[in-house]
């Protein structure tokens, strides 16, 4: 009866504290839905697997390489601007090869954070919104971040 | 009778939950007496029970640098953690801050970042740079890499090709008269190979391509590399025999990756670019034999 009692508090204060969350924690760097700035459209197929489990990277066709000929071949930037750094987009791809909940990151040379002239990570989130074929093992979801480094205000390579 | 295994029960639960208490205020007492580096080593041995890259490991990573501002183990795991989710302007701050407090042991990780991950070459060399001249007298290793060849490498991705050359050349020079050459890594041959090649000088190219065949015979990136060099010699069907080895050790998953890697569909198209020269081969030993 008191083993009863002793099950029926630590299924209460798991309930409470929703216990998935307590067995299975959230990763570092997961992207949470923001109303704000997510497309509702988007949805992964199990939320709760690919929030706390193991991680999966999508992959662009064969690889970096084809990825890094997308961008060179769609990104066409302006005029030359003296800027110099990288900048990082992360986002999710459901099961389906999809990606969303995009978020960006830019870094100058020293590696701090800074803002490029808008057109730059403008023209690049763009360019990678386009890519819906993400490759990942059958049925699961995943989490991606791909690197451009910027010089003079040029795309010079993607990582 | 019930009344008395009541009684047992109680009196064991109430020891269980007092003996829990005291051992309790026990470890906490001894964890008061411990030096700030002492707790904060005692926190970041207990995130190994929780999950790497996980929100609790990220906070008891913070605790410890909490505790003990110059606790660099902690800085380095919390940059490790961040660097694999691509969430470089945190991962930087904390590889920097390991950096101040211990530059011998910590700038070969950021040079190493910077180079593999940022493809920063001109940065990575000089955190290199900076390493070499912190330890006068004495080849550094970056992350298990020898600072020669990794110096080398940067300065091949950036294009200095013959400054290149010469700190490849220097890596196996001195891993050589030091430890032997069987020491000298393969792919610092491999990468002076490439080096040679972008410099036209395909001989010799030839020839560090075989030595890191010979030290690892499963050199998937060396037998491709070979293949085009042996088709250019007019060597057609060695050139066959090597991109059929490239293909075998691609499917068997030995690749270095990393700089110049090649996929599949490179092995592929070398196969089929070199199956007509092997018909052609194949045609002429026939004619040889007929004749």
């Amino acid at each position: 009866m008191r083993l009863f009692t002793y099950i029926l508090l630590l299924a209460s204060i798991c309930s409470l504290q929703s216990c998935d969350k307590l067995l299975q924690p959230d990763m570092i760097g997961w992207i949470p839905f923001d109303p704000t700035l997510d497309d509702t459209n988007f949805q992964l197929c199990d939320e709760a697997a690919a929030r706390g489990g193991r991680v999966h990277y999508p992959r662009y066709k064969e690889g970096k390489r084809d990825l890094k000929q997308y961008f060179m071949q769609n990104v066409q930037l302006p005029n030359p601007n003296g800027q110099n750094g990288h900048i990082v987009i992360r986002f999710l791809v459901n099961c389906k090869g999809n990606a969303g909940r995009f978020r960006m990151e830019q870094l100058g040379r020293d590696y701090k954070a800074r803002e490029f002239a808008v057109h730059i990570p403008q023209t690049i989130l763009q360019t990678m919104q386009e890519i819906d074929n993400w490759y990942l093992p059958e049925g699961m979801d995943g989490y991606g971040f791909v690197t451009f480094k910027i010089e003079d205000g040029q795309l010079v390579d993607v990582i | 009778m019930n009344a008395l295994v009541q009684r047992i029960f109680n009196s064991l639960l109430a020891t269980i939950i007092g003996g829990s208490f005291l051992v309790l205020l026990m470890g906490i007492s001894i964890y008061q007496r411990k030096s700030n580096n002492e707790k904060a080593n005692t926190i970041y041995e207990f995130r190994e029970r929780v999950a790497r890259g996980s929100v609790q490991e990220y906070w008891l990573l913070n605790k410890t640098i909490e505790i003990d501002p110059n606790f660099d183990k902690a800085h380095m795991a919390k940059s490790y953690t961040l660097l694999r989710r691509g969430l470089y302007t945190e991962a930087f701050d904390a590889m920097d801050k390991a950096i101040a407090v211990r530059p011998k042991d910590r700038l070969a990780y950021r040079a190493n970042t910077k180079l593999y991950r940022m493809h920063d070459y001109e940065g990575a060399l000089e955190d290199l740079r900076k390493l070499d001249a912190l330890t006068p007298n004495f080849r550094d290793a970056v992350w298990g890499e020898d600072l020669y060849h990794v110096m080398g490498l940067a300065y091949k991705q950036a294009g200095r090709l013959k400054t290149a050359l010469f700190y490849f050349d220097l890596s196996i020079k001195e891993t050589t008269e030091e430890e032997g050459e069987n020491f000298v890594h393969v792919k610092t041959f491999y990468y002076r190979a490439m080096t040679k090649l972008a410099l036209g000088q395909t001989k010799s190219a030839l020839d560090d391509l075989n030595r890191a065949l010979y030290y690892f015979d499963k050199y998937t990136e060396a037998y491709y590399q070979k293949a085009y060099i042996l088709k250019e010699f007019g060597e057609h069907e060695a050139a066959y025999e090597a991109m059929k080895a490239a293909d075998k050790y691609y499917k068997e998953g030995y690749l270095y990756g990393s700089f110049d890697r090649i996929y599949f569909s490179d092995i592929e198209r070398g196969l089929s670019e070199f199956c007509v020269d092997e018909d052609l081969l194949k045609n002429l030993k026939d004619e040889a034999l007929t004749s």
